[in-house]
């Protein structure tokens, strides 16, 4: 669990920390020696504190072997047992990590990484009109889960750029490319365009849709398991995500020449636990 | 305006106590066999407590 890199600094804060699962002791124990675990993993074996906290996953079929799993998703809680914080997965922001709840609850910028090089939090590119910068939701992850990648672009006063559907002028276009790990576009979701504004042109009598001063732009990448995620992730659990970023900046008088800036994210991938509990451990589906 | 509360109920997850509310009683078994609550776990400051799937999958 990506939770036990980042322990020391709850204890910092006088916070310990706990993790519940519908899984037995045995299967907890197993788990806990083999990932190295220091603190505690508690039993919810019949899910009757996942539903005391109303936190089921009622998406579950209830003969499936996985029914009892809960939401998943963090409490920071007081001395009292009041919560003073949750960080649950209710859309593609709120990835729950412990490096993502130090960030957000204590203004830590993470530094415990697992392996042996750090990527910064975030990058940013200056352009002649803008400026790019690149971060993601999650720095470290597994294979399967799903990150957002995000661009903040920053204009120059006065400068706008187009929106998608403008036509005349050339687009924002931000494109994610295979990169030295060869990966398929599958792997990203269309870009997430806001709302555009209709600026008018009054020298040309014309309405373009729009952008200005600061935007975000946000895509899913969703990092790739099993054989793909062996060829693509470096020896040091990097995969390096390259894109490209292209706009045509305007002001009032002037359009510029269309630009391009690279664009860059990297992501950590923490070691997928591929190992299972011993046969014998292992839930069976109905039951116990 | 019921079935439009419920159609935004359907479309998000429930997270259990909201901010500012206390959590209920527990009292589980952790891999030690030892049972423990929210008074054994918690340090001077509180406790981060996660709820997660599964070890086993």
């Amino acid at each position: 669990m990506e939770l036990q890199f980042h322990l020391e600094e709850f204890r910092k804060r006088g916070l310990n920390a706990a993790a519940i699962s519908y899984d037995s002791p045995a299967v907890l124990a197993n788990f806990a020696s083999r990932r190295n675990i220091g603190f505690p993993l508690l039993s919810d074996a019949d899910s009757r504190v996942i539903r005391t906290f109303g936190i089921l996953n009622e998406t579950v079929q209830k003969d499936s072997s996985v029914y009892g799993v809960p939401n998943p998703g963090t409490y920071v809680l007081d001395a009292h047992g009041v919560v003073q914080a949750k960080y649950f997965e209710n859309n593609y922001e709120e990835r729950v990590t412990a490096s993502d709840i130090l960030a957000r609850q204590f203004g830590v910028t993470p530094t415990a990484a697992p392996a042996s090089r750090t990527a910064p939090a975030s990058v940013e590119v200056q352009g002649k009109h803008l400026s790019v910068t690149e971060s993601s939701s999650a720095r470290f992850t597994v294979g399967g889960q799903k990150i957002a990648l995000i661009l903040t672009i920053e204009m120059k006063p006065g400068i706008h750029v187009y929106a998608p559907g403008v036509e005349g002028y050339k687009p924002l276009v931000w494109e994610m490319l295979p990169g030295p790990a060869n990966l398929p576009a599958r792997l990203f979701t269309p870009v997430t365009w806001p709302p555009s504004k209709k600026l008018h042109l009054k020298a040309i009598g014309e309405t373009v849709p729009v952008y200005e001063k600061k935007l975000r732009l946000v895509r899913e990448f969703t990092v790739p398991s099993d054989e793909l995620l062996r060829t693509a992730t470096s020896r040091d659990g990097h995969i390096a995500l390259e894109g490209v970023f292209r706009y045509q900046a305007c002001d009032t008088t002037t359009c510029y020449n269309p630009e391009s800036l690279p664009v860059h994210f990297d992501v950590q991938v923490l070691r997928h636990d591929t190992e299972r509990v011993p046969e014998e451990l292992r839930r069976r589906a109905g039951g116990h | 305006m019921l079935l439009l509360g419920a159609a935004l109920l359907a479309a998000t997850i429930s997270t259990g106590p909201e901010v500012g509310t206390k959590i209920p009683d527990f009292s589980l078994p952790d891999q030690t066999g030892q049972t423990r609550d929210f008074e054994s776990l918690k340090g001077p400051k509180g406790l981060v407590l996660v709820f997660f799937r599964s070890a086993d999958w």
